[in-house]
């Protein structure tokens, strides 16, 4: 599977978590992330476009995609600094292998607990700067939680 | 009885936005046209064809006009069509939503695709063949969630479609592009003309430059006012269509789904201030709210929102009729002739030019026609919903001041009117008894007007045969002042 699609599936296990409503949307979603990625610095950087703000679904799809990076990054990382702190000694490989096939292996024991919280720091922090719901921020937050800790 | 309501309002509103397009496209391929024409009337005498005097350069700046009004017209599609990229391209929009536009758009009977973007809109597209509606990704979820007032937005778009409303407004906005270009290469032959005046007069020191100055000061205020009025009129006129594009998407929708209370509640609240609600209501290119529900209620109040219309239709009659007395009299201007003189000049050229005078003159009086069809069709629509005596005679009232003072506007920005009161040391009496056929013509024509305005009212309010009523009533006007020339230069 590629990293895109693999990306793609994680975002819509998110989305259909959290929004299953929304699924019907999850292209659209999907294509539209793909373009605010390319043009604007989502996730981290400066924000969600403003005409997507308070939409679950969409929200849920670009934190999908930003949590599926993130991870990538520590991943592939390169001199050991990261690896240290936010992964745990044996689950770089475990990670790369999520990291192509998310929907058959799962995250328990990979991360840290520093490298959880800054996980689930990221997904706040998003979640807040995209003006969600204080519960579908938790919302968001526990079904990333329970995808990491599977 | 729905469906047939939807058609009919459809069929209403294409043809009346056919003809509004048909006759500003006339309106902005004639003036700027002439303007440039007389402007660089040496330059564009012979530039292709040997057409020779006294029309080749008007004919050529025509020619000039219709190429960049094609050029921008393809550009526009093409660009709208890059926007939305080739079918099938775009992600799809998901069951609910296609459902949805596919079961109104088949009541509409018009067949269109269904694109998401990521904007926070629902818009309407047309793309050479194609009609899209595309539907901003923040709002796919309305589909599900706020059901009625999804349907009802994506109605008003697809009347919009239906009624080839984006089509319309392209070619409306290249005509207004390519008639700006051309208004300000005018003004700047003015510039340049005034420019070769100062540089000269540098010469001879200050006093020379300031008396240049003074010389050419009811040139530039004049053409400056009307080229300034004109572009505004343009721009109020476009914004005014397109307010009424939107009440009538709005019936239209209103009618095909029913209740639009909730969407209306969650439009923009109509500004409490005075002056912001005033520049919304000429400028904005949607009604306020508080318009918007009130046009759901009655027509009228719709086209009450639309009084604009019969401001630019007095003001380009007036025109009309001032730039064909200057062709008419290019040589006889009424500063320099009797009105024996100008009797005898036009009786000259209608002899040496018969085809040419006589096809300016036709063109003049079927432009000015199509102006009065469109606004008497209008005052009919208007009438037919106003039940009330009192009310229509305030309609009649209302509509025959406005095209006055549109009539009066165009006076006051002509520069020949300046030069003429100029030389009548600004003394009204002294100009009218000195250029009393143009006097005559204007205040004639107006009266006309009027007369066609109560004959369309009443007409309207007894249901009797109105399409044939109004081109009777549109012929009033034209016909009178035919009449009074004829009486002038017979």
């Amino acid at each position: 599977m590629s990293g895109s699609t693999a990306r793609s599936v994680f975002a819509r296990s998110l989305l259909e978590e959290v929004a299953p409503v929304e699924i019907e949307f999850f292209e659209a979603y999907d294509a539209t992330a793909s373009d605010v990625f390319s043009r604007r610095h989502a996730g981290t950087g400066m924000g969600l476009p403003p005409e997507v703000s308070g939409v679950l679904g969409m929200v849920a799809v670009i934190v999908g995609r930003t949590v599926f990076d993130k991870l990538g990054e520590w991943a592939f990382s390169v001199g050991g600094e990261i690896v240290k702190k936010f992964l745990v000694d044996s689950g770089v490989e475990r990670l790369k292998k999520w990291l192509k096939a998310p929907e058959k292996s799962g995250l328990a024991g990979v991360l840290t607990t520093e490298g959880y919280r800054e996980v689930l720091a990221v997904v706040e922090r998003d979640a807040r700067a995209a003006k969600l719901k204080p519960e579908e921020i938790d919302k968001l937050l526990k079904s990333v939680a329970a995808r990491l800790d599977s | 009885m729905r469906k047939d309501a939807v058609a009919l309002s459809l069929a209403k509103m294409r043809r009346e936005s056919k003809l509004r397009t048909v006759l500003l496209v006339l309106v902005l391929c004639a003036i700027p046209t002439l303007l440039v024409g007389s402007a660089y009337a040496f330059e564009l005498s012979d530039l292709l064809f040997p057409l020779g005097a006294p029309l080749g350069h008007v004919a050529h700046a025509l020619l000039i006009y219709l190429g960049l009004l094609a050029a921008l017209i393809i550009g526009s599609e093409h660009f709208a069509a890059r926007t939305v990229g080739r079918p099938g391209e775009a992600p799809p929009v998901g069951a609910t939503v296609s459902r949805i536009v596919y079961e109104l758009s088949g009541r509409m009977g018009i067949s269109v695709e269904t694109q998401a973007f990521g904007g926070g809109e629902i818009e309407a597209v047309q793309a050479y063949r194609r009609r899209i509606v595309r539907i901003g990704v923040a709002r796919l979820r309305e589909s599900i969630f706020a059901p009625q007032d999804f349907r009802f937005v994506v109605a008003h778009e697809l009347t919009h479609l239906a009624s080839n409303d984006a089509r319309t407004d392209r070619i409306v906005r290249s005509a207004y592009l390519a008639g700006a270009l051309f208004l300000l290469a005018a003004f700047s032959r003015v510039l340049w003309a005034i420019g070769q005046g100062i540089s000269v007069a540098w010469r001879f020191g200050i006093h020379a430059v300031l008396s240049s100055l003074a010389d050419s000061w009811i040139a530039l205020f004049t053409n400056s006012l009307s080229l300034g009025m004109l572009t505004l009129l343009f721009m109020l006129e476009r914004r005014s269509a397109m307010r009424l594009r939107e009440f009538h998407a709005d019936a239209v929708a209103s009618t095909l789904v029913g209740s639009a209370s909730g969407i209306m509640e969650k439009l923009r609240p109509t500004n409490s201030r005075r002056f912001a609600r005033f520049i919304a209501r000429v400028l904005g290119t949607h009604p306020e709210r508080e318009h918007r529900r009130a046009a759901l209620e009655g027509l009228a109040a719709a086209f009450e929102a639309d009084r604009i219309l019969f401001l630019l239709q007095g003001y380009f009659a007036a025109m009309l009729l001032e730039i064909l007395l200057q062709m008419l009299f290019v040589g006889a201007s009424p500063s320099t002739s009797s009105l024996a003189e100008r009797r005898t000049y036009l009786a000259q050229s209608i002899s040496d030019h018969p085809v040419i005078v006589w096809c300016v003159i036709g063109t003049a009086a079927v432009m000015v026609g199509l102006s009065q069809v469109l606004v008497l069709r209008r005052i009919a629509l208007v009438a037919a919903e106003v039940a009330a005596l009192r009310l229509g005679v305030r309609l009649w009232a209302g509509s025959a001041i406005m095209v006055g003072a549109g009539a009066i506007l165009s006076l006051l920005t002509s520069q020949t009117f300046y030069w003429e009161m100029s030389l009548a040391r600004w003394n009204l009496l002294v100009w009218a008894k000195a250029d009393p056929d143009r006097l005559s013509l204007y205040s004639i024509f107006w009266v006309g007007t009027v007369f066609s305005l109560a004959l369309t009212l009443a007409g309207a309010r007894r249901s009797t045969a109105p399409r044939e009523l109004t081109a009777l009533a549109a012929a009033v006007p034209v016909g009178l002042a035919l009449m009074v020339g004829f009486g002038f230069y017979g």
